[in-house]
C-alpha cells in the first residue's frame, strides 16, 4: 500500500478498540463524578446553581441545571451511563455518542471545578468520534451487518485526519506552554513536579529523592512531547514512527498515572492513544490474540442487512466543511493560549463557538512550570476547645508537610480545593465553608488555610507559608468580561 | 349518584379544547417577553431566580439561558398544546403540556398569578379524564361508543379541585371589607394598576359594589355546592362562575386568570345542554380502576391538607410533605385579595440620567405612553405595563420576598438601553422608585399624598456622570459598561 493511501489513516479495529476504551473511560469519569454528586452537583453542595457563572452556563444546554436535587442529578447520570454503555457496546454509536457527549459536557458545565484536563480530553475525543466509523468492527451494529467484516481494515477520512491532528495539537502546545524557568533554564521541572504536594504520591516522592539526576528526564520529556506531533504526522516511515509514538505515549502516560494524582487524564491519554495501532500491530501475536478475543466476544449473527456501510464511511460536503471549521478553530484556540493561557482572549463569535462545540482547549499541564508545593488545612475547634485539622486523617495541627496530602481526598475534591486558590470568588468560598460546617456540626470556628512551600532555584524547599483563605481571606479579583 | 352525577364526554371534549386554547394564549402572551423573563439577558436571570425557588422545583427551562433554547421549548410546548387541542394522542399530550407548563412556571415564579396555578391544576386533573373521546383525532381512529356520559375518579378530583379553589378563597376573604362593610370591590377597583377604564363606571355605583362584594363572597362559599347537585344546578354553576370571572376580567386586568376561571368549569356541563332538557340519558359508563380511585383519593387528601396549611401560613407549608407538591406543581394558594384588597395603589418610576444631563423615565419609555419624567400619577396606571406578566412582576418587586430581583430589572434596563444607544444618549445611572398613594375610604375624595419609595439605585458605567460645567478636558478613556450591567459574573 502506498504512503498516499496509508498516511493519516486508522485501522477499523483500532477505531473499535478506541470506541470501547472511550466509552469505558467516560463511564469511569461519570462514576467518579457520581461519588461527589451531592457535594458538587446539587444545590446542597459547594456550588449551588445560583452561584454558577452564567455566561458559561448560558452557552450550553445543561441538563443538570434543571434541578438542584441529588436524586434528579443521579437520574441524569444514570441516563448518561446508559448512553455511554450503549456507545461502548456499539449500539447506535453515532446517536449514543452524541448523547454521551451532551451529558458529559452538561456535567462539566454544571460544575467545572472538580474537573480536570481529562474531562476536556474526553469531551473532545467524543466530539471527533462523531465523524469516525467506530462501529465497523466489534460492535452491536456490526453483528447485524456481517459483510462489514469484509471491508478494508485501513480507513482514512477527514475524521481520521482531524483526530490525529487533534492529538498532535495537544502535544505541540503542551510543549510550547512549558516555557517556565524550571523547564527551559534550570531543567529541574520533573524533580519539582514530583515533590509538589498538589499531585504527589508516595512513589513520586521517592523518585524526587533522586534530585539532580532527574535533569535528563526533564529534557527527555520536553523532547518527547515536542517530537510527538512530528512522529504522528510524518508521511515518511509513518507506520514505524507511529509505532514508536504509541510506545512512547503508553510508557509516558502509564508511568504518569502511577506517579501523580492526575485523575483519569494520564490513563485516558494512554488508552486512547491505542487508536494509533497500525494494521501491522494487529498482525503481531498480541494483536491477533486481542483480535481473536474481541471476535469471539462479538460473534453472532443476525441476518438483517439494511445499509451496506457504516454511515460515517461517507462524509458529505457539509461534514467536511464542518470538520474544517472545527479544526481551524482548534488551531486558533491553541494558538491564542501561547505563550500565556491566562492572557488568552478569544474574539467573538469564535469564543462562543468553542464553548458551544466544547472544543475550547488549553493544554497547560505542568506549565509554565510545575505546580507549587501546597496543601490545605481546615482548622476548627471541637466541643472541648481543642484545635484540630479536619483535613488530616489524625486531626493533628501542624505545619509539617503531610506525605502525599492530596491522597487523602478524592480527585474531585483535590481539584476543587486547588480551584479555591486560583479560580473561585468569595461566594464559592463562603458556600464551601457552609458545606463543611454542615458536615462537621460538632466543630466550630472553622478556618481554611493554604500552606505553600516554595523551592529555590536549586530545588531546595523553603519554609512553609500560611495564607488564610477563610475567614477574612483575600478577595480574589476575577477579570472583567472581555 | 352515578345516574345523575356524571360527566358528558362532549363537555369533556370542550374542556380539552378550552385547555388547549388557554395554554396557547398564555404562551403567545409570554412569547412577547421571552427575552425579558426567560433568558439570562433579561430581568430574571437564572442566578437570581434560583435562590427564590424551592429545592424540589425543577425546570427544563433552567437548562440554558439563551433565547433560542427558550424559543425551542416554547415551540415544543405549543406543539403539545396544539395536539391537546385537536385531541391527538390526548392523554400523552395532556401530560406533556402539563409538564412543560410546570417547567415554565418554575423558570420564573416572579410573574405567576392565581390563574397560572388554576390552569396547571386543570391540566393535571385532565390526566384522569377521558378528554379525547369526542371531537378529537383520537376519536376518529377508534370505534364510536354509544356512551355519552362518564363517571370515574378523575371526575371527583376535578370537581373537588374546583370546590377547593372557591371555598378556600372565601375562607381567605376574612377582612372587614369582605364581611362587614362590603367595600372589597371598591378597594379592588381603586387599584389603578389593575383597573380597566370600565372600572370608573362601577366606582360611581357604591351600592352596586357593596352588593357585588357580598354576592362574590356568598358565591365563593356556597357556589361549589352546586357542583355536587343534579344537572340543572351544575349548569347554573357553570354559568355563574363564568359570569363572575368574566366580570372580574371586565373591570380588572387579570391576564389569563379571568378566562381560565370562566371556562375551566365547562367540563361540568351536563348532557342536557347537548341533548335538550327533556331527553332521558342512559346510565353512564363507569371507569373501573381501583388504583386510580386510590391515587385520586390520596391526592385529594393531600391537596386538602395543603390548602388547609395555607390558611395558617399563607404559603404551601406541609413540612417535609411539601416536597411532592412542589415537585408535581400541586402547590396552591387561593388567597387573592385576602384578607382584603390592598388599600394603597402604586406605580413605578425609573429616574434615568443620561450623559447629556437629560432625565427621563426609562421604564415609561419602554412600556408607558410617555418618556418625560413625572412624579404625577399616570392617567391610566394599568396602561404603563405591557401586559399582566409585567404588572405582576413590578408589583412583586415592591415586596421584600422578591427584592433580589430589583437588581435583575436594573441590569436588564441598563443593558437594553445602553446596548442600543450611543454617546450622549447613554444612561449613566438611574433610580427605581415605587410611588404609592393610599386609597381614600369609599365616598371620600382623593387627597392622600404620593409617597416615594426608592427600590434600587443603579450605576451603569465605571465612571460617574460628568457635569457640563466641568472645565477639565476629557482625556480619559471612554466609559465602559460595568460588567454586572452586561452579565453578573465573568466566565470561568
Amino acid at each position: 500500500m502506498s504512503v498516499r493511501d496509508s498516511w493519516l489513516s486508522l485501522d477499523l479495529r483500532s477505531l473499535a478498540l478506541f470506541r470501547m476504551l472511550l466509552g469505558g473511560l467516560v463511564m469511569a469519569d461519570l462514576l467518579q463524578h457520581l461519588s461527589g454528586v451531592e457535594a458538587f452537583f446539587s444545590d446542597q453542595g459547594v456550588l449551588p446553581r445560583s452561584l454558577l457563572r452564567l455566561p458559561l452556563a448560558s452557552q450550553w444546554l445543561c441538563a443538570f441545571m434543571g434541578s438542584g436535587q441529588v436524586w434528579v442529578q443521579v437520574c441524569w447520570m444514570g441516563v448518561a451511563l446508559l448512553c455511554a454503555g450503549c456507545f461502548l457496546v456499539g449500539n447506535q454509536v453515532r446517536l449514543m455518542g452524541f448523547w454521551t457527549w451532551f451529558f458529559l459536557a452538561s456535567l462539566h458545565v454544571r460544575d467545572s471545578l472538580p474537573g480536570d484536563r481529562g474531562c476536556m480530553l474526553l469531551e473532545i475525543m467524543l466530539f471527533w468520534s462523531f465523524f469516525l466509523p467506530l462501529e465497523a468492527r466489534w460492535s452491536w451494529s456490526s453483528r447485524r451487518h456481517p459483510h462489514w467484516r469484509e471491508l478494508p481494515q485501513r480507513f482514512r477520512s477527514a475524521g481520521t485526519v482531524a483526530l490525529i491532528l487533534q492529538l498532535a495539537l495537544l502535544y505541540a502546545y503542551t510543549t510550547a506552554l512549558k516555557n517556565g524557568g524550571a523547564w527551559v533554564l534550570r531543567f529541574n521541572a520533573v524533580e519539582v513536579a514530583l515533590r509538589s504536594a498538589q499531585v504527589s504520591t508516595p512513589y513520586s516522592e521517592w523518585l524526587a529523592t533522586l534530585g539532580s539526576r532527574l535533569t535528563p528526564v526533564t529534557i527527555l520529556v520536553l523532547v518527547f512531547e515536542g517530537l510527538l506531533p512530528l512522529l504522528l504526522l510524518s508521511p515518511l516511515a509513518h507506520e514505524r514512527l507511529r509505532w514508536l509514538a504509541l510506545l512512547l505515549l503508553l510508557t509516558f502516560h502509564l508511568h504518569n498515572s502511577v506517579c501523580f494524582h492526575l485523575g483519569i487524564f494520564p490513563l485516558s491519554n494512554a488508552l486512547l492513544s491505542l487508536v494509533l495501532l497500525t494494521p501491522g500491530a494487529w498482525e503481531t501475536r498480541p494483536g491477533q490474540a486481542l483480535s481473536r478475543f474481541l471476535d469471539a466476544l462479538w460473534q453472532g449473527s443476525s441476518p438483517t442487512l439494511t445499509t451496506p456501510f457504516p454511515p460515517a464511511y461517507r462524509l458529505g460536503k457539509t461534514s467536511l466543511a464542518w470538520i474544517s471549521v472545527c479544526l481551524a478553530y482548534c488551531f486558533y484556540c491553541n494558538h491564542m493560549t501561547c505563550p500565556d493561557p491566562d492572557q488568552a482572549r478569544l474574539v467573538e463569535p469564535l469564543r462562543s463557538f468553542g464553548k458551544f462545540t466544547r472544543l475550547e482547549q488549553r493544554w497547560d499541564l505542568f506549565s509554565p512550570g510545575p505546580p507549587n508545593d501546597l496543601w490545605f488545612r481546615l482548622l476548627a475547634q471541637d466541643e472541648r476547645g481543642t484545635e484540630v485539622d479536619l483535613l488530616r486523617p489524625d486531626r493533628t495541627v501542624t505545619l509539617d508537610r503531610p506525605s502525599a496530602p492530596m491522597g487523602t481526598v478524592s480527585h474531585g475534591w483535590q481539584m476543587f480545593l486547588l480551584n479555591t486558590v486560583y479560580r473561585t470568588d468569595l461566594d464559592v468560598l463562603r458556600q464551601l465553608m457552609d458545606y463543611w460546617q454542615r458536615h462537621y456540626p460538632q466543630y466550630h470556628h472553622l478556618r481554611y488555610q493554604v500552606v505553600r512551600r516554595y523551592f529555590d532555584p536549586q530545588g531546595r524547599p523553603g519554609p512553609p507559608e500560611v495564607e488564610q483563605l477563610w475567614p477574612n481571606g483575600r478577595v480574589i479579583q476575577l477579570p472583567d468580561r472581555p | 349518584m352515578k345516574s345523575w352525577w356524571s360527566l358528558d364526554l362532549r363537555s369533556l371534549a370542550l374542556f380539552r379544547i378550552v385547555l388547549g386554547l388557554l395554554v396557547l394564549l398564555d404562551l403567545a402572551i409570554r412569547l412577547t417577553d421571552l427575552r425579558a423573563f426567560y433568558t439570562d439577558w433579561g430581568a430574571c436571570p437564572r442566578d437570581l431566580i434560583l435562590p427564590l425557588c424551592e429545592k424540589e422545583q425543577w425546570s427544563l427551562h433552567m437548562a440554558s439561558g439563551q433565547a433560542w433554547f427558550e424559543l425551542l421549548l416554547f415551540a415544543l410546548h405549543g406543539y403539545f398544546a396544539g395536539c391537546l387541542l385537536v385531541g391527538y394522542k390526548t392523554r400523552r399530550n395532556n401530560a406533556l403540556t402539563w409538564l412543560m407548563l410546570l417547567s415554565l412556571h418554575n423558570r420564573n415564579p416572579a410573574i405567576l398569578d392565581s390563574g397560572d396555578q388554576y390552569l396547571r391544576m386543570m391540566l393535571f386533573w385532565g390526566l384522569f379524564l377521558p378528554l379525547g373521546r369526542r371531537w378529537s383525532l383520537d376519536a376518529r381512529s377508534q370505534p364510536a361508543s354509544p356512551d355519552q356520559r362518564w363517571f370515574g375518579p378523575g371526575m371527583v378530583g376535578y370537581a373537588l379541585q374546583l370546590t377547593l379553589v372557591y371555598t378556600f378563597a372565601a375562607t381567605f376573604h376574612s377582612g372587614p371589607c369582605w364581611r362587614q362593610d362590603g367595600t372589597a370591590v371598591y378597594l379592588a377597583l381603586s387599584l389603578d394598576q389593575l383597573a380597566t377604564p370600565r372600572a370608573a363606571w362601577l366606582l360611581a355605583h357604591p351600592q352596586l359594589m357593596q352588593t357585588l362584594t357580598f354576592l362574590t363572597l356568598g358565591f365563593e362559599f356556597l357556589g361549589p355546592l352546586l357542583i355536587w347537585l343534579p344537572a340543572p344546578f351544575r349548569f347554573l354553576w357553570c354559568l355563574s362562575v363564568a359570569a363572575m370571572h368574566l366580570g372580574f376580567g371586565t373591570f380588572l386586568h387579570l391576564g389569563v386568570f379571568a378566562l381560565t376561571g370562566a371556562f375551566s368549569s365547562v367540563g361540568l356541563l351536563p348532557s342536557q345542554v347537548w341533548d335538550g332538557w327533556k331527553t332521558t340519558s342512559p346510565p353512564p359508563e363507569v371507569a373501573r380502576s381501583g388504583w386510580q380511585w386510590t391515587l385520586v383519593a390520596l391526592l385529594l387528601v393531600y391537596l386538602w391538607l395543603g390548602n388547609r396549611a395555607t390558611l395558617r401560613s399563607n404559603e404551601w407549608s406541609l413540612g417535609p410533605w411539601s416536597a411532592p407538591g412542589y415537585l408535581l406543581g400541586l402547590d396552591q394558594y387561593w388567597g387573592v385579595f385576602s384578607p382584603s384588597p390592598p388599600e394603597s395603589d402604586g406605580w413605578i418610576v425609573v429616574d434615568a440620567h443620561r450623559f447629556d444631563q437629560q432625565h427621563f423615565d426609562l421604564f415609561a419609555h419602554y412600556f408607558g405612553e410617555h418618556t418625560e419624567l413625572t412624579w404625577e400619577k399616570p392617567r391610566y396606571v394599568a396602561s404603563t405595563y405591557p401586559n399582566a406578566r409585567w404588572r405582576k412582576f413590578m408589583l412583586n418587586l415592591e415586596t421584600d420576598g422578591w427584592a433580589s430581583l430589583r437588581e435583575g430589572l436594573a441590569r436588564y434596563l441598563s443593558r437594553r438601553w445602553n446596548t442600543s444607544h450611543s454617546s450622549d444618549e447613554l444612561v449613566a445611572d438611574f433610580q427605581i422608585y415605587y410611588l404609592t398613594r393610599a386609597t381614600p375610604p369609599q365616598g371620600q375624595p382623593q387627597n392622600s399624598p404620593i409617597e416615594k419609595h426608592l427600590l434600587w439605585t443603579h450605576q451603569c458605567f465605571d465612571v460617574p456622570l460628568r457635569s457640563p460645567d466641568d472645565p477639565r478636558p476629557v482625556n480619559r478613556p471612554a466609559p465602559q459598561l460595568l460588567w454586572h450591567s452586561v452579565m453578573k459574573r465573568t466566565d470561568y
